[in-house]
């Protein structure tokens, strides 16, 4: 322990004496530890810290997968006979989802409502802060409406006043009674913001009535000590069942799906989570790598004082320890510092954080980061001081005069080539990253996106119940847009592409005129989506009709019954025939039974699953002036989204039309953006990871150009005389610059053809993160590899100059 | 110190050849010598000898290629690196030409370095040592001194200390004054014969024979082997010839 001690002193005193080599090396250290814990700090929830439920890795999302609804579910029906035949969890509950409600009490507001069962809480364990959980008999169709209100939500509206327990408001116009307040640290399992959590009330008679029932999320908490295979394998007779039970053809394309709550919470996150860790330790593998140089070059200085430790009965395993110790004293100086980069970055990265990656906005340093620095640390230490600790003292040195030269130091080769490589790895990710989202944002939309805004409404349950009320408001919406200053055309959807997916269905449920159904050994014949839209929708958005006709204000009446198919539709639809004036009947879908549609127009396909999706083949229904209307079938029909052509700017129109809606309702918020922003909204994430990547990418190639510029600048001085005898032999002084860089261009070059190997290899991780480009793209690759090489031998040829102003007088005097 | 008239250092037959890419150097051929507890012993001999060479396997800083060594009466020329440390932690103390004080301890750390690595001596015990030996060398008063702040004679002096705080069986000195004006030359020999007369075995290298005379015994190196002194004088003068 003395000796420890003893070592830790001597080490600081170290790096006291020598302030260069200690500012260097911590700031060195500091960029690579700060990244590495930033980025430790924003992807922790997402890689690597449980749910904040007790027990929470035994908690689960269960259901079935099918393609025409995201993520997997369970129709109440299966759902109430899985819960009672279920032994795969001890606790077994379901969600209807979060929906927007109206909080009126004296001041209407909209908050966020999760509708969950009377089990939810106790499945994920978590108690209401005050108050209490629902009970079975409030979670029942016919009960009085009751209410858990969220922490921030009784904070912020009722001041934390515990007396608001069994107080009544009135919810989506509904008087619903308080029963509890949840904790703080709730989360709902999606990670959608709740406000407020009612029963979800399901109505157990659609068993006896031989109904569906409305889709819903169920999760489960597993046995202890059970798997998620072993869960899953437990709940294969019901998903059989399920599956029997089901129309033909869609029984080849059901999938039982168990996973954990984190998985569902961070799913596509998790790639890019690794990405940027990976990124981080590799900025910081480069820092250790020039640390390791600057220590080399610190122990040629200290050779003979390591001969004299060992002289006078150092053994190796001490003179180890003693070198080991500074090397992590000066990793902790160095992480101590990274920490304060650490909340810098975090902050910053934060800060410029698009939305939708999960947990982000929770990054912070908190003690678990510091412990995480503290352990990087000590591993940085270790990784560059193991091997220049490992050097044999030359006590032999300190009798034999002269025979300390210059050592070939191949751990310094060693450095550059891992340098190099890496530094080639983090550049040609960050290329490969920047093309991918060129690519995403040059992609042909199908659209025009130039002068449309875009407003988004959800009507409130409280004021527009039913389809009639929702219509209404719609259609004088709709009039009052167009009569908005500046405003060319407009027209409402109830989604718009290519942020807002389309409606789907199964091609199955289509029939076109003069194809056979399809059997049903050929399955459901893939999904296609469909969007109700007024007749400008077109026109406005610039979606290119190719033949035939858009809708026109008489397709909106009762009698007519027309589609416009987009051109990957019609291809699908009927396969080398013109489609327009043929028939296609909507007959497997309950809500559409029987209906048969005339195509009327075929238009140019649309980016319709996001940037850089699959095109799917879409068909488009005029929203009719009638209250049975196929829209206000489906539970979300009280959302619109209102498009209009204008030449005046976003904000004076949002001022226009926020008045012209105040008029209409005071109260219904009004979501105001251009159609343009809504695209690039869809761009920000991959942005926000490619700019980091590249951030990432820039340190590391500084840091080894810096590197390769100590190595560089330390060879001169050590053969200072070398090119002194070479000078005073008649050598040019060119010759003497070439001979330095070209002693250290051979290693930059094996790191660049291992960094090229290495980029191969994670450029093939990487393929699902990347759009329109190869992951082993040769250009990209290319490039990384030339600016590498040019900054690389840039930083040898700076230090290198100086061999050409060495005076042999002095040099060959030189000790 | 140690008892004298026992033979502490035997050597017999003992051969070091350097290789470096296809060139063969003897440094040392079939040398044979023995040094006996309590005797003071110089080595001489003209540049490259091989007496500095002689010294490091000596000292345990070197091993030989063929041939036997006995310290205190255990073989010792194949030793791996840990024990040879610990040998020359406990067994041996050097003196060097150039001194080979560390810059960045302080006078006390650096006598009391050779301590810090015996395993479980007590601080008390540490410090007893080092203030002894700084006292024999008459150093006590410069313990928070760098070396950087003292004169060569004084930092030889503390080298010395160094050297006399294990309590070694032998201090090898390595052209002590060689880095000295005379009058701190002459301290500095006058401090070995000191400690000689109090029981210390010392084998010096030096190429002066105004030091040499200062030993008991003087043994002559030239191309590698030990030769009479006689011996010595006419192949030095066959050289100059």
């Amino acid at each position: 322990m003395s000796a420890l001690v003893q070592d830790v002193r001597y080490s600081l005193r170290q790096l006291r004496k020598k302030p260069g080599f200690t500012a260097v090396a911590v700031i060195t250290l500091a960029l690579g530890i700060g990244a590495t814990t930033a980025m430790f700090s924003l992807v922790d929830r997402i890689l690597f810290r449980s749910v904040p439920y007790p027990a929470g890795d035994q908690l689960v999302s269960v259901g079935v997968i099918a393609p025409i609804i995201e993520g997997e579910f369970l129709f109440a029906r299966s759902y109430l006979t899985w819960r009672h035949q279920q032994t795969a969890f001890s606790g077994f509950t379901s969600s209807s989802g979060v929906s927007d409600c109206d909080l009126s009490d004296e001041n209407p507001v909209r908050v966020s409502c999760g509708a969950v069962e009377s089990t939810f809480l106790p499945t994920f364990g978590i108690q209401p802060v005050a108050g209490r959980n629902f009970t079975p008999a409030e979670d029942q169709p016919q009960a009085p409406r009751v209410a858990l209100l969220s922490y921030g939500l009784w904070q912020s509206r009722f001041g934390g006043d515990r007396g608001v327990i069994g107080r009544s408001i009135s919810l989506d116009g509904r008087p619903t009674r308080i029963v509890g307040v949840l904790p703080g640290n709730f989360e709902f399992p999606t990670l959608a913001h709740v406000g407020v959590l009612v029963p979800q009330a399901l109505d157990e008679s659609i068993v006896q009535r031989n109904l569906m029932g409305p889709v819903i999320r169920v999760f489960g908490r597993m046995q202890p000590g059970d798997t998620v295979e072993q869960a899953k394998a437990k709940l294969q007779p019901l998903f059989q069942d399920f599956v029997q039970s089901a129309p033909p053809p869609f029984r080849k394309v059901l999938r039982l799906q168990v996973h954990t709550i984190q998985d569902l919470q961070v799913h596509d996150a998790r790639r890019s989570a690794w990405l940027l860790l990976a990124s981080g330790w590799a900025v910081l593998l480069i820092a250790c790598a020039n640390v390791g140089n600057l220590v080399l070059s610190q122990s040629v200085g200290r050779r003979k004082e390591f001969a004299v430790r060992a002289v006078v009965g150092a053994g190796r395993g001490r003179l180890f320890q003693q070198r080991l110790t500074e090397s992590i004293v000066l990793a902790l100086a160095g992480g101590a510092a990274g920490c304060g980069i650490a909340v810098l970055i975090v902050r910053m990265f934060v800060a410029l954080s698009p939305g939708g990656i999960p947990h982000l906005s929770e990054a912070s340093v908190d003690g678990r980061v510091l412990v995480f620095a503290g352990i990087v640390s000590l591993i940085s230490g270790v990784v560059f001081g193991t091997v220049p600790a490992l050097e044999k003292p030359a006590t032999e040195t300190l009798v034999v005069a002269n025979t300390l030269g210059v050592r070939r130091s191949a751990l310094r080769q060693l450095f550059i080539v891992t340098q190099v490589g890496i530094a080639v790895v983090l550049l040609s990710g960050a290329l490969l990253l920047i093309r991918s989202l060129r690519n995403l944002q040059t992609e042909p939309l199908g659209m025009n996106t130039q002068n449309v805004l875009v407003a988004k409404f959800s009507l409130g349950q409280q004021k527009y119940p039913d389809a009639g009320r929702q219509r209404a408001f719609f259609e004088v919406l709709e009039q009052r847009v167009k009569q908005l200053p500046g405003v060319s055309e407009a027209a409402l959807s109830d989604s718009l592409p290519p942020e807002e997916p389309a409606r789907t269905m199964p091609l199955i449920a289509l029939e076109a005129e003069g194809h056979p159904p399809l059997s049903p050994g050929e399955g459901i014949g893939g999904v296609v989506g469909w969007r109700a839209v007024t007749p400008e929708y077109f026109s406005v958005l610039g979606i290119r009709l190719l033949r035939g006709r858009t809708f026109a204000e008489q397709d909106r009446l009762p009698a007519a019954n027309t589609l416009v198919l987009n051109e990957a539709m019609g291809r699908r639809m009927f396969p080398g025939e013109e489609p327009i004036g043929k028939i296609v009947r909507l007959r497997a879908d309950d809500q559409h039974l029987g209906v048969a549609f005339t195509v009327i127009g075929i238009t140019g396909d649309t980016q319709n699953q996001g940037l850089g999706g699959r095109v799917v083949p879409e068909y488009y229904v005029v929203r009719k002036h009638r209250d049975d209307d196929i829209v206000f079938r489906y539970p979300d029909s009280q959302h619109i989204s209102v498009v209009a052509r204008t030449a005046i700017d976003a904000p004076t129109w949002a001022t226009e039309l926020r008045n012209s809606v105040a008029a209409l309702d005071p109260t219904l918020p009004v979501e105001v953006s251009t159609l343009g922003q809504s695209v690039a909204r869809l761009a920000e994430r991959p942005r926000y990871i490619a700019a980091l990547l590249l951030q990432f990418a820039i340190a590391g190639l500084l840091l080894t150009a810096v590197g390769i510029y100590g190595v560089v600048s330390l060879l001169v001085t050590q053969r200072t005389q070398e090119i002194g005898i070479r000078v005073a032999l008649g050598a040019a002084p060119g010759s003497a610059t070439r001979l330095m860089v070209l002693s250290t261009s051979m290693w930059i070059g094996v790191g660049a053809v291992a960094g090229i190997l290495g980029a191969l290899i994670a450029a093939r991780w990487m393929g699902s993160l990347l759009f329109g480009i190869a992951p082993t793209d040769a250009k990209t690759l290319a490039e990384a590899t030339l600016l590498l090489l040019a900054v690389a031998l840039l930083g040898a040829w700076i230090p290198a100059r100086r061999a050409t102003k060495v005076d042999p007088v002095v040099a060959l005097r030189y000790e | 110190m140690t008892e004298t008239g026992m033979p502490l250092i035997q050597i017999q037959d003992l051969t070091k050849v350097f290789y470096t890419d296809e060139i063969e150097t003897h440094a040392l051929s079939g040398v044979h010598l023995s040094i006996n507890k309590g005797e003071y012993v110089a080595m001489s001999g003209p540049s490259g000898c091989g007496k500095s060479t002689l010294l490091s396997i000596i000292g345990l800083l070197d091993t030989p290629t063929e041939g036997r060594y006995l310290l205190n009466e255990k073989t010792v020329e194949n030793l791996d690196f840990a024990e040879r440390s610990r040998i020359r932690n406990q067994e041996i103390g050097f003196i060097f030409q150039s001194f080979n004080l560390i810059g960045d301890l302080t006078v006390y750390e650096n006598v009391e370095l050779p301590l810090t690595y015996r395993q479980k001596m007590p601080a008390a015990d540490r410090k007893r040592r080092v203030m002894e030996a700084l006292e024999r060398v008459g150093m006590a008063h410069r313990v928070r001194h760098y070396p950087s702040q003292l004169s060569g004679g004084q930092q030889q002096r503390v080298a010395v200390a160094r050297a006399l705080g294990g309590k070694p069986s032998i201090l090898l000195a390595d052209e002590p004054t060689g880095n000295l004006d005379s009058r701190n030359g002459e301290a500095v020999m006058e401090l070995l014969q000191n400690l000689h007369r109090e029981g210390a075995t010392i084998c010096m290298v030096t190429h002066d024979p105004r030091f040499a005379k200062h030993a008991q015994r003087e043994v002559h190196l030239f191309d590698g082997k030990v030769v009479a002194e006689e011996q010595l004088k006419k192949l030095m003068a066959d050289v100059q010839a």
